[in-house]
């Protein structure tokens, strides 16, 4: 196919109509996952490739996403025309409707140059091959993964915990293959070194039909994994018909994966050596600078020194009662102006200098007092953000620590009542948690979710009447709430 | 662990084996023979017969003795196979309501799984009178080339004998399988099965437990019988017209005789180098004549009237090497199975064709009994020692414009397998689609074995072209093909009528099943009072024996002559209960005259 048809060029860029109602429009499934490709900035060629569809069901996908007025195609302007194969990338990606499982995704806006050791006949050659011709542009299990079994493949837990009488590792191989049929290669699929020996290939074969014939799991109960299991090993045994039938298959195929895997691994170790090279810079850089602070730090604490001496050679001061108190008066000017400026810490600890300094001073005390307050609930604040955070990407017991840090800085009603649920919510140190709780009752008497969380606490710790006193005191400010009620009926029980 | 046992159901022959203790055997049956003949007869008082009573009794019940049953199996009526079929075979065969030949004995028509079924149940009865337990799981072969409708049948078959049959597996591969179970190292073998109704041949690798038939080919219509055939209709019946102007195909009895003593020549020209036939009384003449056949067959004369057939199974060994893809050269070990395969020029051209002498060592009519044992062994055990990789013998497709036939699924793929096609609606409205699927390798529909009629039915009416319904045909481990259908716009799954079948109807077993469980009960209930007659025969002789002793002791006294009086009471109602057939009196009665017995051998003894 030279020209994707009516559409226009294959450098032309289909893109999104936003304000055509997509839901009214009536697609079928190939349709909309064309539709689910189109991102504005992919040419027609580079969507085609990525929907894993043949070019001429995603051809046909695109225009009638464009009769029905969802996408326009926009002109490519003055760009040199690229090569076809190039543009579609060197996979020789499947061609034909994928055989199984999830679609293949395999979105990479611009192909890579093509590898060295194989030719465009090759691509040529195996793209006519549909699915047993099938190079997909990385390898699945890439060198230094995460598993050197199953690469980065995610399972689906629940998958993993379904009715069946397969092992966990069963279900794993079953299901790392089925849904990665459209993200392996051959040899991936057989668990095998690239090659194009017909005898290393049967073997590897046998292996594989060993593990997946469905008559390994005769007689077992497999729910869903029957399935799974059944086209694993049909797609295997039609990989391996057709690389036993086709020399040139068998070959081409085997020189196309060992080449990609070769520029996969040169693209890796570019990557990692200029990421190394980036970073030896940085690090140079950093150390640089950080020379440099501590030379202009010395200088500085060096013309300070000059100047204090010059000073008080000049002012012909040398009482040091005296020379306190100014330094003293010197540091409440400082954390006044700190706290003018809202850094309350800094102003804490310029105060806090002064009142060492002249601690019969009657301005200082009540000064720093306040500014101490402030400086606390800045603290505290900082150390709250610092546990949310943790919090939110599910370090729990940091989260916690970090909490605790801060309603021991400063207690905020609404901190030690969050903090308090969290502990019992990870059942953490629940006196530590009652105690928290209690206090939060203590500050907001009138906030039914703080007693809620301290009779939750103290039902944990079984200590009956305690949490029945709170949950009856729950109920006379919220006679609804159904947690006090359930509760309350619960440890009447006990 | 349940305990499967695997049965070679032969055209001649049938066999069973189990696993023992991780060695397959063979289980003698009651008369000590490893193998039992398929034969079925139907006595005059309304007994079944099987194996060896059967076929001993086949020359005078011919027309109600069936051999060769497996060569009907799966067929339909107006099938050349059952044509011919019915012109040679003394029994009758009837057409059947689903097109299927059906066969008659006595007043009751037979389908032909049934008939399988008894012989099916006798190999049940076989293995668990071996192992003393009760045997529910089979798994059955069947010749390779046998089609879906064939596989189906025999799947029938052992549903109405009552076996699960868990696995229908080819007889080649059973054979490689009993051939290679154990053996270490790589092997490609080739299996050369002319049994007694069919002729497969199957090339296989063989790697660490790992069977993977490469290609199979074969003639399901090519055996032994054909070789029987060759004797009978062109040699014996033409001489015997020739010289007396008497065509002996018309009298059904000399037909099975002739045939008899064709299939008893030839098993003796294995060895010998002549042979003689001899039947007197073949026919009569009308009075009190009759005529004698006398011939000699000699070794040479045989070969000369069977060589096409020998040659037909090279050409289709050819074939199957070609399809393997692999060289003549690279075939380590060639193994021969089959009855027929003892005939020296069989074993001759093999060897000419393949270029090495066939294997020796394995048990010619064991092996596949053997092999499909191992095959049960394996399914059942949780460690994968052993797998079968097989193929579909046939190619799978569907009939196009212009009575063409489109391949889907070609031959020599391994199974199990599936595969999709999408059809669309090519008129306005239209709502139903009707698919023919057929099975073979001709790019005529019409020449091909028609396995059913689809029709997708219940269409969403839309335009032409917009409906598109994708119909996956799927190939079982059994070789069994199945056809499912869904909307794949609304991915709803389409309903299937299935129309012009041989097969029976799922009913039609059911109730085939229950007929057969109640004739098994009847068959046991008057094998029990057959015995119960038996022990009140035997008392009652033995009581008589010594009566004349007792009665001059007893005879003395009052209380003796009762006794007497009694005892000869007790004698009456056995004797009565032993014209009737009630089970519970002919009990009663027998403990009645035990305890007689006894108390005369009591006085008898007294005396001294």
């Amino acid at each position: 196919m030279e020209r994707p048809g009516a559409l226009g060029d294959w450098e032309d860029r289909p893109r999104r109509n936003t304000d055509v109602d997509v839901i009214g429009a009536r697609l079928d499934h190939r349709e909309a996952f064309v539709l689910t490709r189109i991102d504005g900035t992919s040419s027609i060629a580079e969507v085609c490739e990525m929907s894993g569809l043949s070019s001429d069901d995603a051809v046909r996908a695109i225009e009638r996403l464009v009769q029905l007025g969802l996408v326009r195609v926009e002109r490519a302007v003055a760009q040199p025309r690229r090569d076809r194969a190039m543009e579609a990338g060197w996979s020789a990606a499947a061609q034909g409707r994928p055989i199984d499982a999830r679609p293949a995704v395999h979105a990479r806006p611009s192909a890579p140059p093509l590898p060295e050791g194989i030719s465009r006949g090759d691509l040529d050659f195996l793209r006519a091959k549909g699915r047993l011709g099938f190079v997909p542009l990385e390898p699945m299990l890439k060198p230094g993964g995460k598993d050197p079994i199953f690469g980065d493949f995610v399972f689906d837990s629940r998958e993993l915990l379904e009715r069946s009488e397969l092992t966990v590792e069963q279900r794993k191989e079953v299901l790392f293959r089925f849904y990665g049929l459209e993200r392996m290669d051959h040899y991936e699929l057989f668990s095998c070194d690239p090659t194009e020996d017909l005898k290393a290939l049967r073997a590897a074969y046998y292996a594989f039909s060993k593990r997946f014939h469905p008559d390994t799991f005769f007689g077992k109960e497999l729910g869903t994994f029957a399935e799974k299991v059944e086209r694993v090993h049909r797609t295997g045994s039609q990989i391996y018909e057709a690389l036993r039938a086709d020399q040139r298959l068998r070959e081409t195929y085997c020189r196309v994966v060992l080449a990609r895997n070769n520029a996969f691994r040169a693209r890796l170790e570019a990557e990692r050596a200029a990421k190394d090279a980036e970073r030896a810079a940085r690090d140079a850089e950093a150390r640089e600078a950080e020379a440099r602070e501590a030379d202009d730090r010395k200088r500085q604490l060096e013309a300070r020194l000059a100047d204090r001496t010059r000073a008080r050679r000049e002012s012909g001061l040398t009482n040091p009662m005296v020379d306190q108190l100014k330094r003293a008066e010197r540091h409440y000017v400082e954390g006044m102006a700190q706290y003018d400026a809202g850094n309350f810490v800094a102003a804490a600890s310029s105060l806090k200098l002064a009142m060492t300094f002249d601690p019969k001073n009657e301005r200082y005390g009540p000064a720093f007092t306040r500014v101490n307050e402030l400086a606390k609930q800045t603290r505290a604040d900082q150390l709250w953000k610092r546990g949310y955070m943790e919090e939110s990407i599910g370090r729990t017991r940091e989260a916690i620590a970090s909490y605790i840090e801060a309603v021991e800085c400063y207690p905020r009603p609404e901190h030690l009542g969050h903090v308090a649920d969290l502990m019992w919510q990870n059942e953490q140190d629940l006196h530590k948690a009652a105690e928290l709780a209690r206090l939060a009752t203590e500050k907001d008497p009138h906030n039914v979710e703080f007693q809620v969380t301290l009779g939750r606490i103290y039902q944990k710790t079984n200590q009956v009447k305690r949490a029945l006193a709170v949950f009856e005191k729950v109920l006379k400010y919220d006679s609804g709430n159904e947690i006090a009620k359930k509760a309350i009926k619960a440890l009447k029980r006990m | 662990m349940e305990r499967i046992i695997g049965i070679d159901l032969g055209t001649t022959n049938s066999c069973v084996a189990i696993v023992e203790g991780g060695t397959p055997v063979v289980l003698p049956n009651k008369g000590g023979y490893k193998t039992t003949p398929s034969v079925v007869a139907i006595s005059e008082n309304g007994k079944r017969l099987v194996g060896h009573i059967a076929k001993r009794q086949s020359i005078t019940n011919a027309t109600n003795t069936v051999y060769a049953s497996k060569r009907l199996i799966g067929r339909r009526w107006k099938s050349p196979a059952v044509r011919t079929m019915v012109e040679t075979m003394p029994y009758t065969i009837v057409e059947g309501s689903n097109n299927d030949p059906r066969i008659k004995l006595r007043d009751r028509v037979y389908t032909v799984p049934e008939i399988s079924s008894i012989i099916l149940q006798e190999m049940k009865l076989i293995s668990e009178e071996y192992t003393g337990e009760k045997i529910e799981k089979a798994v059955i072969t069947v010749p390779a080339y046998f089609n879906d409708a064939q596989r189906q049948a025999t799947k029938d078959a052992g549903r109405i004998a009552g076996l699960d049959v868990v696995r229908i597996i080819n007889e080649p591969t059973a054979a490689a399988l009993a051939y290679g179970f154990g053996r270490e190292g790589d092997r490609t073998i080739a299996v050369y099965d002319l049994g007694g109704g069919t002729f497969d041949i199957s090339v296989l690798s063989i790697s660490n437990g790992v069977f993977e038939v490469l290609a199979t080919a074969g003639d399901t219509f090519l055996g032994g019988e054909d070789f029987d055939g060759r004797i009978v209709m062109d040699w014996l019946v033409l001489e015997f017209a020739r010289e007396h102007q008497i065509d002996l195909r018309r009298d059904k009895m000399a037909l099975q005789r002739l045939r008899d003593a064709a299939e008893k020549a030839k098993c003796e020209l294995s060895s010998a180098r002549e042979t003689e036939i001899n039947l007197p009384f073949i026919i009569s003449t009308g009075g009190s004549d009759a005529l004698h056949l006398q011939k000699t067959l000699t070794r040479d004369r045989l070969e000369e009237l069977t060589i096409d057939l020998v040659d037909r199974t090279v050409k289709i060994c050819k074939k199957a090497v070609e399809e393997a893809g692999i060289g003549l050269k690279d075939i380590d070990d060639v193994i021969l199975v089959g009855g027929q395969t003892r005939m020296p020029i069989v074993q001759a051209k093999v060897k000419e064709f393949f270029g090495k002498e066939p294997l020796k060592g394995v048990h010619p009519d064991e092996v596949v009994a053997l092999g499909a044992a191992i095959q049960g062994m394996a399914l059942m055990e949780d460690s994968q020692h052993v797998l079968l990789l097989d193929v579909t013998p046939h190619s799978l497709g569907i009939m196009i414009v212009g009575g063409f036939f489109s391949v889907l699924i070609p031959q020599n793929t391994t199974v199990p397998t599936s595969k999709s096609h999408i059809f669309t609606t090519v008129k306005d409205n239209q709502t139903s689609v009707k698919i023919l699927v057929l099975q073979g390798e001709s790019d005529r529909a019409e020449e091909n074995e028609l396995l059913g009629e689809f029709i997708l039915t219940g269409l969403r009416p839309a335009p032409r072209g917009e409906v598109e319904i994708e119909v996956t045909f799927e190939i079982n481990a059994d070789g069994i093909v199945s056809v499912s259908a869904k909307d794949l716009e609304t991915g709803q799954q389409q309903a299937i009528t299935v129309t012009a079948t041989s097969g029976l109807t799922e009913d039609e077993i059911k109730k085939m099943m229950q007929e057969n469980q109640e004739y098994l009960v009847d068959m046991r209930r008057s094998e029990e009072v057959e015995k119960e007659k038996l022990t009140s025969r035997r008392t009652l002789q033995e009581i008589d024996k010594i009566f004349p002793k007792v009665r001059t002791v007893l005879e003395g006294s009052d209380f003796g002559q009762d006794a007497i009086r009694k005892a000869e009471r007790v004698m009456e109602m056995a004797r009565k209960a032993m014209e009737g057939n009630d089970h519970q009196a002919l009990k009663t009665s027998n403990e009645a005259l035990a305890r007689t017995l006894n108390m005369f051998k009591g006085v008898v003894q007294k005396l001294g």
